[in-house]
């Protein structure tokens, strides 16, 4: 079992190493992050609406559209040349495939938000409200983050080998994505916005679609990568 | 025996479907508030429910699929995941025209509402995901959509359901006072509709299959 | 130790296609077993079910009479495409695969290395590698552990004469401890090993089991 985890965190620690050699993926993430993050503020700015109200979904819509381009290059490297069959006879499970990946692309999002979130908060403004929760803040983002690398794990082993990859992944996702939508902005909206409603449900909801949609790729993933 | 099934089917819907419509709009009291435009409530709720249904049995194929790899559950997923679209889709088409005068607005996030498209997106990706194609890994990827899609469904519903609900309840009878006469037609409805469902659906997969022949005997001509 | 390879009744079909029907062979330690057929006749698609790469219709594959087939740590498998990650160097495609096999030993990768040539190498990425050499490299991987059971698929494509010969030395030497099947066209460049020879044609077995020197 040591022996499974241990070939788990090989492949992540390679992706990761990788990930800040080439600084492909992250950079271009984080670019297009910061720009979605301009263009909606800039946008509220321009109709006078007020922006801290829409804070958690520009929030999540930017990480949502951004996600689609960190998580749609996870197993690029694996495409080219063939290596997906060597890292599978190498591996020996699917699963450990799977969870590597999945870390990786949790990793890259969370470094993502590092960037983008303080971002969004400096165009807002949103600052100048005082009772930011930042605990249940932070865990919002680490819970949708999960959920989406999750998600986008599993969905990109099935779009990585098709043709028409690229459409396809976005249309696939986002339907996937809605309860997680719904809890997340919740949360987070409570959190800046220190509306007093049931949370915990909230949170421990995300806890258990997070682990539903964990364990059901893994399951699932060998049948993703058949060949 | 299909073949047998198939024209058992037809015949049933021939009688079904005058009853139907001869129940909705002659023997089903006018509602008193919503007056006639209440009569779209019959096709609408009959549709969501086979939506629904045809869900379920894309669900369960894509599972026996994964299991046997016959390519027969395949074409039954398929088959049923495009009817289903198009009953969901008159579900999202009759809905706002009953909507408008009676909440006075075309849509509202509610979570039966936020749900059935949901549902729609979900389909149209599963479609897309087959995308036509023969090759056996898009076979194999919609069933693992299909599977993930269907236990999205009452996560998708009961997360929308615990940030609002304004809809009324329909089958429960709260909010819309149903008269038992308005409730048998409903459910008759419910009936036909399901008959209409089987006898697409046996359309549909052996249209389905035959594509599938006609291209496997293209291929070995050509071989 | 002795190993045995049993290939039972094995059918692959993918959609309507039939790639591979009722193929039966066994093969023990110490054998060399020679698949030839034409293009298309289901080749690699039976290493690949014997790999576990791919999923059989029907039939069974057992490894010492098991159905779970074989540890992935004694299977090797050398492809024709030499599927190595062409962004990292030569050094840590080694490393990485070393220690997926749990395998990692400096000393033994250069060894390796030095052996196919290419420790001169070590810091290139394996994109920049010409064909031969990363054919070289994919080589040096399958030797980092002791597989017994080896899968080649046409081995010899893109290899010089220096690579072809260390290729037959590799055959030659792995014979002692594994069973090693072997996809090839070239029977020429297999001259002088002992083998059976095996052929395939539209996925059926035609011929089986003749010894050839």
């Amino acid at each position: 079992m040591s022996n499974y985890f241990h070939r788990v965190l090989l492949i992540y620690v390679k992706d990761i190493k990788d990930e800040f050699r080439t600084f492909d993926n992250l950079l271009s993430t984080i670019i297009f992050g910061v720009m979605l993050v301009f263009i909606f503020s800039f946008a509220f700015q321009l109709t006078d609406l007020a922006v801290d109200q829409a804070f958690s979904a520009v929030l999540w819509v930017s990480i949502f559209f951004s996600s689609v381009l960190a998580i749609q290059r996870s197993f690029a490297k694996e495409r080219e040349n063939n290596v997906m069959d060597a890292l599978l006879l190498a591996s020996g499970d699917r699963g450990i495939i799977f969870l590597a990946k999945f870390l990786c692309n949790l990793t890259v999002l969370l470094l993502f938000e590092l960037v983008v979130v303080p971002l969004l908060w400096i165009f807002t403004g949103i600052s100048a409200l005082g009772h930011i929760q930042a605990g249940l803040f932070i865990g919002s983002l680490f819970l949708g983050s999960w959920g989406l690398a999750a998600i986008g794990t599993m969905l990109n082993g099935i779009t990585i080998q098709l043709p028409s990859a690229r459409l396809l992944f976005p249309i696939l996702l986002f339907p996937l994505l809605i309860p997680l939508l719904i809890g997340v902005i919740q949360c987070t909206n409570t959190a800046l916005l220190g509306v007093s409603e049931p949370l915990s449900g909230w949170v421990y909801f995300l806890i258990s679609f997070n682990i539903l949609f964990t364990v059901l790729p893994l399951v699932l993933f060998d049948f993703v990568l058949e060949g | 025996m299909l073949e047998g099934w198939k024209k058992f089917n037809f015949w049933v819907l021939m009688l079904l479907v005058p009853i139907n419509i001869y129940l909705i709009f002659l023997y089903a009291p006018v509602e008193k508030t919503m007056g006639i435009v209440q009569k779209v409530f019959y096709f609408h709720v009959a549709s969501a429910w086979i939506g629904l249904l045809a869900f379920v049995v894309v669900f369960i194929a894509s599972i026996a699929y994964l299991a046997n790899r016959k390519v027969q559950m395949n074409h039954l997923a398929l088959a049923s995941a495009e009817i289903g679209t198009l009953f969901i889709s008159c579900t999202l088409l009759t809905g706002p025209l009953w909507a408008y005068p009676i909440w006075n607005t075309w849509w509202t996030w509610d979570p039966r509402l936020t749900t059935t498209l949901v549902l729609w997106f979900m389909y149209v990706a599963y479609i897309a995901l087959q995308g036509g194609g023969t090759a056996e890994n898009r076979r194999r990827f919609a069933a693992v959509y299909g599977i993930v899609a269907f236990i999205n469904v009452p996560l998708v519903f009961f997360s929308a359901r615990w940030w609002r609900s304004i809809h009324p309840i329909v089958v429960s009878g709260e909010g819309i006072g149903l008269t038992p006469k308005m409730r048998f037609v409903m459910f008759f409805s419910i009936v036909t509709f399901s008959f209409l469902y089987t006898y697409l659906l046996g359309l549909r997969y052996k249209g389905i299959s035959l594509a599938e022949r006609i291209n496997r005997l293209k291929a070995e001509l050509s071989q | 130790m002795s190993d045995q390879l049993d290939v039972i009744g094995v059918s692959k079909q993918i959609g309507p296609k039939r790639i591979l029907t009722d193929v039966s062979f066994s093969s023990i330690t110490g054998e060399l077993l020679v698949i030839t057929g034409p293009n298309g006749a289901g080749k690699t698609t039976l290493l690949r079910l014997i790999a576990g790469l791919s999923k059989k219709s029907s039939g069974q594959i057992l490894w010492n009479g098991s159905c779970y087939g074989i540890d992935h740590g004694s299977l090797g498998y050398l492809s024709h495409k030499p599927m190595l990650y062409e962004t990292l160097s030569v050094l840590d495609n080694m490393v990485f695969f070393a220690k997926m096999y749990d395998r990692f030993s400096m000393e033994s990768i250069e060894r390796l290395l030095e052996r196919v040539g290419l420790w001169l190498y070590r810091y290139e990425p394996a994109a920049v590698l010409s064909r031969g050499m990363q054919q070289r490299l994919a080589l040096a991987r399958t030797l980092l552990f002791d597989p017994k059971l080896i899968l080649y698929d046409e081995p010899f494509t893109g290899l010089d004469f220096n690579g072809q010969k260390l290729l037959r030395e590799v055959l030659e030497e792995k014979r002692a401890n594994s069973i090693q099947i072997v996809i090839s066209h070239e029977l020429s460049l297999l001259q002088g090993l002992p083998h059976e020879e095996m052929k395939l044609l539209r996925g059926r077995m035609v011929r089986e089991g003749v010894s050839c020197e």
